[in-house]
């Protein structure tokens, strides 16, 4: 089964998504490295939900907004694009970077989002560690730092068909234009968050060496009732844990 | 033909092993080589530095008395091989300390400055407490310029245009006024200090390799100058200078060339040689300039033009290749003669900035090789440029612009 590519248009660019499955919509945002395709993951996810997986503005296919200089704003067109999807409100599940974005949005405009999961979210300033400087490093470097197992990020790298570097490359130059300072972080968004009370699922890599447990951590007291749980293996979750990873957000989705 | 001294000011006390060493302190990005960026400045001593910087200033004085027309000064930050950390400090130290030298920057870091109306505001300064000697070069700065700054590399080639537009505005029309750009934004602009010459100080472009650059430099009608390229990729650069300078409506000549070339001098070539060695210090065997992604980070240019930067990066390092490129001139002062007559027959610059004292070679021997070009090499050189054809802007009374002209 493979997902369905299709392509709207927000704020005068154009999204492309991947999306499969039927029931409520469940949108999974992208880490900073972008959606190199569909995983496991979105495709255990799909069997109980309608998986929505965008390029986010910027990032893959989708087309760069040349004005967008903060994650605040990148949130603010995943808003319209989730309005766009129309039907009632829908869960998120951020990946990383795409944590950050997914709890800009609820931050911003709670009603879009009914239930949150947040992967390993970069977004606030760790108050113990630091989130990892990507950007001292080569994108591919970066990639790798995400995995604990170095047959999964085979696996990962070899299963990608096309330009790979030009891709990872476009990706960050995107994340340089709206992240590059503070270094993956909003100073303000812990305090917006405490005015929120979306259903939230805060989960850690206990292996994650780019987002230090402390961010994860922050998320929580900043959201207040926050779930918290922690799987094993490293930042990117989707390629070495897929299951571990569906399994706690389809029990907190109330599979 | 204007002829320049050169040095980037290196931290010779630097120990090589160091930086192929990890360290308990070091940056969890750190790797073994590298020495620039995230190497400790524990390894700096400034105890040693105050000693070497007293010794760099006296040989700019020597070289002004040696017969050189300028001192070209830069800037690198996080970086053994330039203990110049802020270019108008030092274009402050020359201009005080001589009295005939143009005081050449190449350049300043356009994009590395948050309020370029202080960069205009101290190129003015310099400007006149020099008496007008001031060339103000500009630059985009390379990429761990920006990482060490913290400047949004993806930004660096916008900001450059637009600190440009606000430097050159707020040199030559009157304040106050306000700025509302995209990437600088000035409530007022109106600095006490504008410069001594009129309508500005002259702007030089200095790169390696980079189209647009060489572009700009060109439609603004800017000398650009050569960073000890090889004579093919000079010669490119040239072409496609002549050919925008034809477009925006002038012939590009000498005036609007200038190359920068490692030339070490002695009274034999084995030493020449020895001290010439010291120049791999920073540009190949040890030093490196660091990883591509500091090179050129992301956004910095586009992803084609920045993997061919660092092809270029690494390409002909070795000793004997730079040599025999004719990019290290080395020898006694006839065979530095020949070498670099053949360089100005091939690529008719007007300005000559020589490079030849570098890595760990002491002051005495740097005083020697400035005296000894002074004595044997400039006299020729000047012949040379004058047999050729190889006049300066300053010999030519050349405008500082296209938009300059008429408002001499």
């Amino acid at each position: 089964m493979s997902p369905r590519s299709s392509s709207i248009t927000v704020a005068g660019g154009a999204i492309d998504i991947l999306s499969d499955g039927e029931g409520p919509r469940l949108t999974i945002l992208h880490r900073d490295t972008g959606r190199s395709g569909w995983t496991a993951l979105h495709e255990k996810l799909a069997r109980h939900f309608h998986v929505v997986a965008p390029s986010l503005p910027g990032y893959d296919q989708s087309e760069r907004p040349d004005w967008l200089r903060t994650v605040a704003d990148l949130a603010a067109l995943a808003g319209l694009m989730e309005d766009r999807l129309g039907g009632p409100s829908g869960a998120m599940l951020g990946l990383g970077f795409g944590g950050w974005v997914a709890a800009e949005l609820a931050a911003r405009s709670p009603a879009r989002v009914s239930r949150l999961i947040l992967h390993s979210p970069m977004g606030i300033k760790p108050p113990e560690g630091e989130i990892a400087d990507q950007f001292l490093i080569e994108a591919e470097d970066y990639v790798r730092l995400g995995f604990t197992s170095a047959d999964a990020y085979e696996r990962e790298r070899a299963g990608e068909a096309g330009e790979r570097s030009l891709r990872l490359d476009r990706n960050r130059e995107m994340t340089t234009r709206i992240a590059w300072k503070p270094a993956m972080f909003n100073p303000g968004l812990r305090h917006l968050l405490q005015g929120i009370s979306v259903p939230t699922l805060v989960v850690w890599s206990t292996g994650d060496v780019i987002v230090p447990r402390s961010c994860a951590n922050a998320y929580c007291d900043a959201l207040g009732g926050a779930r918290y749980a922690e799987i094993p293996g490293g930042h990117a979750a989707e390629y070495e844990r897929p299951d571990a990873l569906a399994d706690l957000a389809l029990d907190f989705l109330g599979c | 033909m204007l002829i320049s001294y050169f040095t980037e000011q290196p931290y010779s006390a630097l120990c090589s092993d160091d930086a192929w060493t990890l360290h308990p302190f070091d940056h969890p990005a750190r790797r073994p080589g590298d020495n620039t960026l995230i190497h400790s400045n524990r390894f700096f001593d400034p105890v040693v530095a105050s000693r070497l910087f007293a010794e760099r200033i006296r040989e700019y004085e020597v070289a002004e008395e040696a017969g050189f027309d300028g001192i070209m000064v830069n800037e690198h930050h996080n970086a053994p091989y330039c203990m110049q950390s802020r270019i108008t400090v030092m274009s402050s130290v020359v201009a005080a300390r001589t009295k005939r030298v143009k005081i050449i920057q190449l350049g300043n870091p356009l994009p590395t400055w948050d309020n370029p109306v202080q960069l205009a505001e101290e190129t003015a300064m310099i400007d006149m407490i020099s008496g007008g000697r001031l060339v103000a070069g500009i630059v985009r700065a390379g990429g761990a310029e920006q990482i060490a700054n913290n400047v949004n590399p993806a930004f660096n080639r916008e900001r450059f245009h637009e600190a440009h537009d606000l430097l050159i505005k707020a040199w030559t029309v009157p304040g106050p006024w306000r700025w509302e750009g995209e990437h600088y934004q000035q409530r007022i602009v109106n600095p006490w200090a504008v410069p001594l010459q009129k309508p500005h100080p002259p702007v030089w472009v200095p790169g390696i390799s980079s189209k647009e650059t060489i572009e700009f430099a060109a439609r603004h009608r800017y000398p650009y100058i050569c960073l000890n390229t090889t004579v093919q990729d000079t010669k490119r650069i040239w072409a496609l200078y002549d050919g925008i300078a034809a477009e925006a409506g002038f012939t590009a000549g000498p005036q609007h060339r200038g190359y920068l070339v490692r030339c070490v001098v002695a009274d034999t070539e084995e030493k020449a040689l020895r001290n010439a060695r010291e120049h791999m210090w920073m540009s190949g065997e040890f030093a490196g300039f660091g990883r591509p992604s500091w090179i050129a980070p992301t956004g910095y240019s586009s992803f084609e033009a920045r993997s061919g930067r660092a092809a270029l990066d690494r390409a002909g390092r070795s000793f004997e290749g730079q040599i025999e490129r004719g990019t290290l001139v080395v020898g006694t002062p006839s065979q530095v003669i020949a070498k670099l007559r053949w360089w100005l027959e091939e690529t008719r610059p007007g300005m000559l900035m020589l490079w030849p004292n570098d890595g760990r070679l002491d002051h005495e021997n740097s005083l020697e090789a400035i005296a000894l070009m002074g004595e044997a090499v400039l006299p020729a050189l000047r012949d040379i440029g004058r047999e050729l054809g190889l006049h300066d802007p300053f010999e030519i009374a050349e405008p500082v612009s296209l938009a300059g002209i008429g408002n001499m």
